[in-house]
């Protein structure tokens, strides 16, 4: 099948590492010893306890059996959890975030029963399975239950994306462009399990009314098993079971950042998602190939989603690999299943994430969440931007690498100004942060971190402006209901008066009564 | 001569009248200048400013009766753009009023609260909770950490704690090469 695939603006091909981690097997992690589940579904929303005690569904001692359900009704930014192994509920413990560097994060602590086996990666459905009969409501509501998030990194819940774009939506594109250097995970699974993967879009295209669904990789992914794309075109090829719906299997060329969602949605159908919109807007969805697998697998085997598949990779690690691993693993539990570091601690830059746009791990005791895709550890020798930085020559390689469209040096100095507000009229919150800025800048200046340090100044800034609206409405509400209560008091006092005033039979009744009292009191004497 | 003075005359009363009616029309008026100090406050309604809330102390900037320098929550970053604003100077925070301080949110110590209902009464903004005899406590999202409810309160049963802030990336440590000549 031939189709057309546009480009996007700016990008750059980068070397690509999968290899790495895809020289050996999948493999299973034994069970750790504790699971930390992280509660927070998103980083700009700190929780505060009561808001979890509230909706705990276990009891602190509790026996968790795998799969039970630990959290419910906690609003859509916090999906549910569940326990990925059996084992005890110990309580809610602080532990190192994974991405936020010396902040904490509450997470639900589980002691595991060690006796049981590893679950392993689950077999792939065979291309025909018939789609079980379920409705988009119910769908959206069982996908909520289940506790399926994208997982691509942002962890959105997916009901929640699906009830956003419900009506509409003509195109569903699953992603499994993972353009990043040495992130292999999405390899990995698009290997062992394309039916998986095909029948999740479908039940989803299905839900949502779509009449074209795309399942879009890169194009180099050929390695000596053969390219990815000989298990797509197996379950791909007969579909007469949905003859309305349209599937594709497109490679989409090499460069970064080509599997991010606008640039994807941009290469496939050659048209741009507004930049204050969203992808429903021009009648597409994009979810990851994994998020796809997840939703075949919470509505066929009503698995909840509590293991994902993570590259543990790099020149740092003995044994590079993808692992499938149960969510709350500690990120030591999974380098220690990569055979550990090859050389001294100290040398290592330990990343979430890629290379390009990952985020350093302070921690090894943080847990990993729905949206860990690789553990990658640099050697000091990969990094050349961690020597140092010169000012910035306004070369203008950024802009021209920008995919994005913006002027990073320009936004740069603003943030580094603390001008953050004038950077937001820039485009700073248009910024994807892919990194490729950073990447190309001659003088090594550290701007990703610059606009991720501004663009939380924004959202920060954004939250005290509502607080402060917020405030001043209830100050005028209070306002206007103590004017209120006292001219309604006033109006009482008024009219008691008046009528003691005007009716001369109480005032008569008064007289009399001050009147006998005196007689009483004579009569007495 | 005389037609030309009387049409010059004419022209200019009647730019003048447009002119003013203009101004009266669309203009700046008093209620739009204390809007706009207003948006620039922070909505802290604590009082330290010696005005019952934000609203007052703009109108009292407005009249002239109130100086720019009078709230501490603000800080010197709040003084400096009312004085932006204004087209005044800008000048120190004035520390009679009080200094400028993290922000905090209260909260009610529920075991020693005797539900009297006094900082209920106190707070300017309907962030607590509670009746009579009956435990009260802090609505944490809509408190502004304005102090009021700590003075009534008969059993000290109030704290400050800092409030909850959303986590900041942190800005990048310059690790600038300085080339020797």
């Amino acid at each position: 099948m031939s189709v057309s695939v546009h480009g996007f603006f700016g990008g750059m091909p980068l070397a690509d590492h999968k290899a790495m981690a895809m020289q050996r097997p999948t493999q299973s992690i034994p069970v750790p010893e504790a699971l930390y589940l992280p509660l927070k579904g998103h980083r700009h929303q700190p929780l505060d306890l009561h808001q979890i005690t509230d909706h705990l569904a276990v009891s602190v001692g509790q026996q968790l059996a795998a799969g039970q359900t630990l959290t419910r009704g906690m609003g859509d930014a916090h999906p549910r959890l569940h326990a990925p192994v059996a084992g005890t509920f110990l309580g809610i413990v602080s532990r190192p975030a994974l991405k936020d560097m010396g902040h904490d994060v509450p997470c639900l602590h589980i002691q595991t029963d060690r006796t049981q086996a590893p679950k392993k990666l689950p077999d792939d459905y065979p291309p025909n399975t018939p789609l079980p009969e379920i409705t988009p409501d119910e769908l959206m509501d069982h996908l909520q239950r289940m506790g399926i998030v994208g997982l691509g990194g942002a962890q959105f819940p997916t009901s929640e994306k699906m009830r956003q774009a419900s009506g509409g939506i003509d195109t569903v594109i699953l992603n499994g462009v993972e353009c990043e250097p040495y992130i292999a995970c999405d390899e990995a699974l698009m290997r062992h399990r394309p039916g998986t993967i095909v029948l999740g879009g479908r039940l989803l295209a299905k839900a949502l009314g779509a009449k074209r669904l795309i399942v879009a990789v890169e194009d180099p992914l050929k390695d000596s098993h053969g390219s990815v794309s000989d298990g797509f075109l197996a379950c791909i090829q007969p579909h007469p079971l949905d003859p309305a719906l349209d599937i594709e299997f497109i490679e989409v060329p090499s460069i970064y950042p080509q599997g991010a969602e606008r640039q994807l949605i941009k290469t496939l159908t050659n048209q741009e998602v507004p930049f204050d919109g969203l992808p429903k807007d021009i009648g597409v969805i994009c979810l990851n190939v994994a998020t796809a697998a997840s939703v075949a697998d919470a509505v066929i085997e009503n698995t909840p989603l509590t293991h994902r598949l993570v590259s543990i990779t790099g020149p740092g690690i003995q044994n590079p690999c993808n692992v499938y691993a149960p969510i709350g693993t500690p990120v030591t539990d999974l380098i220690h299943q990569a055979g550990g570091f090859n050389c001294p601690e100290s040398e290592i830059d330990l990343i979430i994430g890629g290379p390009v746009s990952g985020h350093t791990v302070s921690d090894q005791r943080s847990p990993i969440d729905k949206g860990s895709l690789c553990i990658l550890a640099l050697t000091r020798a990969d990094r050349p931007n961690s020597v140092g930085s010169m000012p910035c020559i306004n070369c203008g390689f950024c802009v021209s690498v920008c995919p994005a469209q913006l002027l990073p040096q320009t936004l740069f100095k603003l943030a580094s100004q603390g001008a953050h507000e004038k950077a937001h009229q820039m485009g700073m919150m248009d910024c994807i942060e892919c990194g490729l800025c950073a990447e190309v800048c001659p003088s090594h200046l550290p701007l990703l971190d610059w606009y991720r340090h501004s663009k939380d100044q924004l959202r920060a800034l954004d939250m005290d402006q509502r607080r402060q609206a917020l405030a001043k409405e209830r100050f005028e509400a209070r306002n206007r209901r103590l004017e209120q209560r006292q001219a309604e008091r006033e109006a009482r006092r008024q009219a008691r008066r008046a009528r003691l005033e005007a009716n001369s039979s109480a005032q008569s009744e008064i007289e009399a009564a001050i009147a006998r009292a005196r007689q009483k009191k004579e009569g007495e004497s | 001569m005389i037609p030309s003075v009387l049409i010059l005359t004419l022209l200019t009363v009647s730019v003048v009248a447009l002119i003013l009616w203009v101004s009266r029309r669309w203009g700046a008026n008093d209620d739009s200048v204390v809007e706009q100090i207003d948006a620039l406050l922070p909505q802290t309604q604590c009082a330290q400013c010696g005005y019952p809330g934000c609203r007052p102390y703009a109108e009292a900037i407005a009249s002239g009766e109130a100086d720019i320098n009078q709230c501490p929550p603000g800080g010197q970053a709040g003084v400096d753009a009312l004085a932006d604003l204004l087209g005044k100077e800008s000048k120190p925070l004035n520390e009679e009023h009080g200094s400028h301080k993290p922000p905090v949110v209260a909260l009610i110590d529920e075991d020693r609260c005797i539900g009297c209902t006094l900082c209920i009464q106190a707070c300017p903004v309907d962030a607590i909770l509670g009746a009579q005899k009956m435990m009260h406590t802090v609505l944490a999202s809509e408190c502004t950490g304005c102090e009021l409810c700590i003075a009534p309160c008969p059993v000290d049963c109030i704290d400050l704690v800092p409030a909850q802030r959303p986590m900041i990336h942190p800005k990048p440590m310059s690790i600038d090469i300085r080339v020797q000549a």
